[in-house]
């Protein structure tokens, strides 16, 4: 494939061109309650060209070799267009030229796993929450997904790297008279099936979780200081200071980037944020991005001062900044764009149990149920949460949203906990789905946050 | 096709094969700066097939063999799925004025040279930032099925989306235009969000609590999403819709009607068949208030002993058809939205939302950012809010409804008016 790949760039007249093959294998189980609804497997592949041709950056995906030559003539097209119509020519930072062949180490490769155990496996968790009377509905749903990526560009880089991603995601309702709630529950990795296997506890958790948020109050708006549980903080960072680390959100917005520029103290002197996909075991794991460039570990934030950011080749040259490797693409549907690889606020050095006194009076926010973001403002859910009187966890509350702005917030990060917990289970969705967009942190303590109940 | 579908025949007592082809372009241009420009060449095809009444499913994207295409959906009737249902018949159905040939000769040249003649317009009336996105997209889509079914149909649309962004927020006011054919930019309509732009200058921090909300048309999705789960025939079946029983009751206000219309040419993106091959029709969901009917698809018509009513469309080429409101549409109102602006005592006009998709969606319940929102006072647009959460429940909140604005807008497939509703909670 690679000799094929190469044999098409030498046919483009170009500063710089590269060209990426993938194929896409996914295995998808669907349930409803204890009916399997959905059987799917499927191999799919595609081409993604890029041209940079006097000051002009263009990309065509196509899914037919016949259709080559269109794409290469429409990359090419809109690269004139874009030439003639920016200001600034668009100049990729220099990269290493790899040429590499990589699969990553898989525990337990999803592929040797028979449907049929997969199946009883699933069948096994969905009956877990059935069997409480106050349990409506589950829905679950278990993916692999694997990605072999051919990578060729004019510069010399010649790479193979294959991404395997096992997925399970789940909602589990609960009703009571007119009452209904619901909880996610979601495994997953980037390194084998074993990921999925032994979620009974959690099955278990997320069940009761369900029924006792028909009992919790739903909570009272308004501005509350509250601590975020590993995951909220992880949903945080990813949401609202994450995506505004990712130069292409702000590369032509001058005062974005003035806010962000490096060197700007944006958070307290406890906060500490790196962005490090090369961490194996985790979701966010690999090893090149989508542009041929290596992943490196960023810090994006120390003591509170802008270190770092997350870039493209495009972008890194427009910011005078070292690429980092985050140029990432969904699949061969689409050119690559900047996305986040494993970002978390590091570690501090306080217990759950003294976080609750430093607290005091608040709220302790659990897992995230989605979040949104818009320059420096954010938008997260919380799936459930306590209140916190005189630093002891009081009653359950629910229908729990969080807005704010990322300046402020950032500055009122008052305590930081000692451990980290990571995602199991990705699916940002900036323009492209990522699977393995990966966040987490410690427990912190935010004061000032603005909580909307329903 | 046709190959595919006679070689199928034999092995299953149901076939389906659906193929769909599409081309694009699209470009982003960010406060003048071209950022990038993606084109794509795209085809899938699928098969769904039924035996013994188990569903098997596959899908590729380059057709290398039909032997390897049925082998993977044989492998599939292994997991079981259900399938009571049986693949229409449906006739040759009339074509819809759906694709306009101009489409094609729309080069990126074109569309670059408009995004940069609305944006210079904007930056000579305002200091707004500007994030522009345009572009077009033709999808031909063929279906054929072993009762005889045999349907093609063929969409183009051109969009010009752009936000003027307040300076330092990413934030701002939007307008989306969907058309079939290039279109230029309306200057009336490029001058009245100026205007809204500039009204909403000031940063202001007015009080927490309850108060009037006109929901843009851009920001109407935080409560049809809401309102599409609770009268879809899979929510009924699975139990989880808090308005089963609620069939032929009124439970919004009389000025609220929803319709879905997937045959109504004059917007982009009509359909006159859903991803099953059931012919589409207009379909009312809500007459003055009152819940009229659920919508379905295939699987759940069966389940549920109901008609079909051709909302089995496909989130993907790698899923399964399943019940989806296209062309959602509003009867429009009688309040212009300059009027409806008029008439507020003190309120939020929501622009731009975040988070629509957390909160507990099947109980009604939202919980939304405002990016941003602009404060009303005695009809007068004083300032905007940069952040703040406006929460509810639409059971609750749309009993009452203040208006209904007389015109509809394309938000995605659907195309909604404002609406005012009073007593929605807003913290800031």
């Amino acid at each position: 494939m690679i000799e094929k790949l190469k044999s098409l760039l030498q046919r483009v007249e170009a500063d710089y061109a590269d060209i990426r093959y993938e194929t896409k294998d996914t295995g998808i189980l669907q349930f409803s309650n204890e009916e399997l609804t959905a059987v799917t497997s499927s191999r799919t592949d595609g081409y993604v060209i890029r041209i940079l041709k006097d000051g002009g950056f263009a990309a065509a995906a196509f899914t037919a070799w016949e259709d080559a030559e269109d794409a290469i003539n429409s990359a090419l097209q809109s690269a004139a267009v874009m030439g003639e119509y920016r200001t600034s020519p668009v100049v990729l930072a220099e990269a290493e030229i790899v040429k590499d062949r990589y699969r990553p180490v898989l525990i337990e490769d999803p592929r040797q796993v028979s449907l049929e155990e997969k199946i009883a496996l699933m069948k096994k968790y969905v009956s877990i929450p059935l069997q409480q009377k106050e349990i409506i509905n589950v829905d679950l749903t278990y993916a692999d997904v694997i990605r072999e990526r051919y990578f060729v560009n004019s510069e010399g880089s010649e790479i193979f790297e294959e991404l395997v991603t096992t997925v399970l995601s789940g909602d589990i309702k609960s009703k009571r008279g007119n009452v209904i709630q619901n909880v996610r529950i979601s495994a997953g990795g980037s390194d084998g099936f074993q990921q999925i296997r032994d979620q009974e506890a959690n099955f278990e958790k997320r069940t009761g979780i369900a029924i006792d948020l028909l009992s919790a109050e739903p909570v009272k708006g308004g501005k509350y200081n509250c601590i975020l549980n590993h995951l909220m903080t992880g949903v945080f960072t990813h949401e609202a200071f994450g995506h505004f680390s990712e130069a292409d959100l702000i590369e032509s917005l001058p005062a974005m980037r003035e806010k962000m520029e490096i060197g700007n103290k944006l958070g307290s002197d406890l906060v500490n944020i790196i962005d490090d996909a090369t961490q194996q075991g985790l979701l966010g794991y690999y090893k090149y991005d989508d542009e041929g460039v290596p992943v490196r570990k960023v810090e994006l934030m120390k003591n509170g001062v802008l270190t770092g950011r997350l870039h493209s080749r495009r972008t890194a040259a427009d910011f005078a900044e070292p690429v980092s490797g985050h140029n990432i693409a969904e699949d061969f549907r689409y050119a690559p764009i900047i996305r986040m690889g494993t970002i978390y606020i590091d570690k501090g050095t306080d217990s759950f149990e003294v976080l609750l006194q430093k607290l005091g009076n608040g709220i302790y926010l659990c897992d995230p149920k989605g979040g949104q973001t818009a320059g420096d403002s954010f938008t997260f859910g919380a799936q459930y949460g306590y209140e916190v009187k005189d630093g002891k966890l009081g009653k359950m509350l629910r229908d729990i949203n969080v807005s704010g702005n990322l300046y402020e917030t950032l500055q009122n990060i008052t305590a930081i906990g000692d451990d980290l917990k990571f995602t199991k289970r990705g699916g940002c969705g900036k323009g492209q789905t990522n699977i393995r967009s990966c966040f987490g942190g410690p427990q912190i303590i935010v004061n000032n946050l603005v909580i909307g109940g329903n | 096709m046709r190959n595919l579908l006679d070689s199928a025949k034999d092995n299953f007592d149901q076939v389906e094969t659906y193929r769909i082809k599409e081309t694009s372009t699209q470009m982003q241009l960010q406060n003048s700066a071209l950022q990038n420009i993606d084109n794509s060449i795209q085809s899938a095809i699928s098969l769904r097939v039924i035996r013994n009444q188990k569903l098997g499913f596959a899908y590729t994207r380059n057709l290398q063999s039909n032997e390897d295409l049925i082998k993977n959906a044989e492998n599939s009737l292994l997991g079981g799925v259900a399938a009571g249902y049986q693949f229409p018949h449906s006739p040759l159905v009339e074509a819809l004025e759906s694709y306009n040939p101009g489409i094609e000769q729309l080069n990126a040249g074109v569309i670059a040279e408009e995004c940069q003649r609305v944006n210079n317009y904007i930056k000579q009336h305002t200091n707004a930032e500007t994030e522009i996105y345009a572009g077009k997209n033709i999808s031909s889509i063929e279906l054929m099925n072993s009762h005889g079914t045999n349907l093609t149909h063929i969409n183009s649309t051109y969009y010009l989306y752009f936000s003027l962004m307040y300076p330092g927020s990413a934030s701002g006011i939007s307008y989306c235009l969907m058309n079939m054919g290039f279109r230029e930019f309306d200057k009336v309509i490029l001058d009245k969000l100026i205007e809204k732009y500039q009204a909403g200058r000031s940063v202001v921090h007015p009080e927490s609590g309850a108060m009037q909300v006109l929901f843009t048309p851009a920001t109407m999705y935080a409560l049809t999403w809401r309102i599409s789960l609770g009268i879809s025939s899979r929510s009924y079946y699975d139990k989880i819709t808090p308005i089963a029983d609620k069939q032929g009751v009124r439970i919004f206000d009389q000025k609220l009607n929803f319709h879905s219309d997937p045959l109504d040419e004059r917007f982009p993106g009509s359909r006159p068949f859903d991803d099953e091959g059931v012919v589409c029709h207009r379909h009312n969901l809500i007459q003055n208030g009152v819940f009229e009917k659920r919508y379905n698809d295939l699987n759940y018509a069966s389940r549920l002993n109901e008609r079909p009513t051709g909302h089995g469309f496909r989130a993907s080429m790698t899923s399964l058809p399943a019940p989806a409101l296209h062309h959602l549409q509003m009867t429009p109102g009688h309040d212009s939205f300059e009027d409806m602006v008029k008439g507020m005592k003190r309120g939020v006009i929501l622009e731009s939302i975040l988070g629509a998709h957390s909160g507990n969606l099947p109980n009604g319940d939202f919980s939304i950012g405002v990016a941003p929102a602009l404060y009303v006072e005695n009809g007068r647009i004083i300032g905007r809010l940069k952040e703040g959460m406006v929460s509810g429940n639409i059971y609750q909140i749309l009993k009452k409804v203040d208006a209904v604005e007389d015109t509809l807008y394309a938000t995605g497939s659907s195309w909604l008016p404002s609406i005012l509703v009073d007593g929605v909670r807003v913290d800031i």
